[in-house]
């Protein structure tokens, strides 16, 4: 898949941003005033101008609300009313906090549970498509959930919470490209199954479709820079996630530390994001002999 | 002709896409077919020993070629064959020199005599069907050989560009954008 970068800070971000209503929405901590304001300001710019970002990937921004009305049948449109919703049940707690010094826990415990459902409803874009492999399978929404967690967790000061979180992060990581590698293989489409002509035989291709670039090529076969893909993985894991947490489970706490801990994970996300988008192999490719 | 010295027949046809989009379609025509092959049988390919990524010389009576292969097991084994009419000159149909028709394109034309060998009869004849003049592409002789690798990136004979009466075709053909 092209990992289109537009796609990429709005997954990371946006996640973030959720991440952070989860644990605002909870209660874990209930920050009223300026510091609220600065707490929710962050929470909403997050997720919300992940949002904005996303709609910068369509060809036609202008149709992207016709996007929420498929909900019934599309993890993204899903998405984005689950989005909207958290939006507007979390507002509320939010503006009682910063503005009233009343916050109302029931509304924001129902906002935080969207919002960790507005992650999951952003994992299952990926997961559910059949036709990717290494999307399909339950890391996929294992890495984004536990990802929003972390760095939500990290941005609300949870620190004792957190640790653990990106350890948890780790392990999903690591899971997701190790099962992933061998998805494709494992999977029950072949050049044989593409072409129906299995029963006859091992099948080679004698020539593509068609000898030029198009869409699919672009979009599903992006095989550009693969090869960094070992090193990324080894940034991506050490900074979005086992050094954040060894800094929080073994230094004392701080806003310097913590700084350095949410620029890492941001930074070790960004190389994970790109690499789920590059690495993903789509099965269309098998018409071209290549992944 | 001796057959030793030419012991393999080459064929060329229009590909079936061409014949669908007479004179339109041209950009669509570029992306289905832009580059083409010397198709060879298994047979010869196990004979020469190819690889895939290697170019062969194709050589007849009347001119020489060096072409990239690819290797088709659905084939006769004395035969050889590549689609006609991809392979361009630089600067024709107001390409640039880098399209691809015009570096891993290429034609049989180069192996192919404009006339028929003299029959003492004074006169030369036309190398084709005497009622249509569809050119004798049927009746050609080859053999081939592996090129020596090392060789250039683009197929030969390579001529320099060609002057075009019109401007530069533009890099991206757009359909179904806003026109205002």
């Amino acid at each position: 898949m092209h990992p289109a970068p537009s796609l990429i800070l709005f997954t990371v971000l946006s996640g973030l941003g959720f991440g952070l209503m989860v644990w605002l929405g909870f209660g874990a901590l209930v920050p009223l005033g300026w510091v609220g304001f600065v707490f929710w300001a962050l929470a909403y710019g997050l997720a919300g101008g992940g949002l904005l970002a996303a709609t910068f990937h369509l060809g036609h921004p202008e149709r992207a609300w016709r996007a929420l009305s498929q909900w019934r049948t599309s993890w993204l449109s899903r998405e984005g009313v689950l989005s909207i919703v958290t939006f507007a049940v979390m507002a509320p707690h939010a503006a009682g906090s910063v503005f009233l010094d009343r916050p109302l826990p029931v509304l924001g415990a129902l906002g935080g549970g969207l919002a960790l459902l507005t992650v999951f409803s952003t994992a299952m874009i990926y997961a559910q498509l059949r036709s990717v492999p290494r999307w399909h399978h339950w890391t996929t929404p294992a890495v984004f959930m536990l990802a929003a967690l972390a760095g939500g967790g990290l941005l609300a000061g949870q620190v004792a919470a957190a640790g653990p979180l990106f350890a948890l992060l780790a392990v999903a990581l690591a899971l997701h490209w190790h099962m992933g590698d061998r998805r494709f293989a494992a999977g029950p489409d072949t050049a044989e199954s593409a072409t129906g002509l299995g029963r006859i035989g091992k099948v080679r291709l004698l020539a593509p479709p068609h000898t030029g670039r198009n869409y699919l090529l672009r979009e599903m076969v992006h095989v550009v820079g693969r090869k960094h893909a070992a090193r990324l993985r080894l940034i991506a894991l050490a900074a979005g996630a086992v050094v954040p947490a060894v800094l929080l489970v073994a230094l004392p706490a701080g806003h310097l530390l913590g700084a350095l801990a949410v620029l890492l994970h941001l930074a070790g996300m960004l190389a994970a994001r790109w690499l789920f988008f590059a690495e993903a192999e789509h099965v269309v490719g098998l018409y071209y002999g290549r992944r | 002709m001796p057959e030793g010295d030419f012991p393999l027949h080459a064929l060329t046809q229009r590909p079936m896409a061409m014949y669908h989009s007479w004179g339109s379609q041209n950009a669509w025509l570029r992306q289905i077919h832009g580059v083409n092959p010397l198709f060879v049988s298994g047979e010869i390919w196990a004979e020469h020993g190819f690889a895939e990524g290697d170019w062969a010389i194709l050589t007849s009576a009347h001119g020489e070629i060096r072409v990239p292969v690819a290797r088709m097991d659905a084939l006769n084994g004395k035969t050889v064959w590549t689609w006609n009419a991809i392979g361009k000159r630089k600067g024709a149909w107001a390409l640039s020199p880098e399209a691809p028709e015009a570096n891993r394109g290429f034609l049989l034309n180069h192996l192919i005599h404009e006339l028929l060998p003299p029959r003492g009869d004074g006169l030369r004849w036309a190398n084709s069907d005497p009622v249509t003049g569809q050119a004798a592409w049927y009746d050609l002789r080859v053999r081939i050989r592996k090129a020596p690798p090392g060789g250039p990136d683009h197929a030969e004979p390579d001529f320099a560009p060609i002057a075009s009466p019109v401007p530069p075709a533009p890099g991206t053909v757009r359909h179904g954008g806003r026109t205002s």
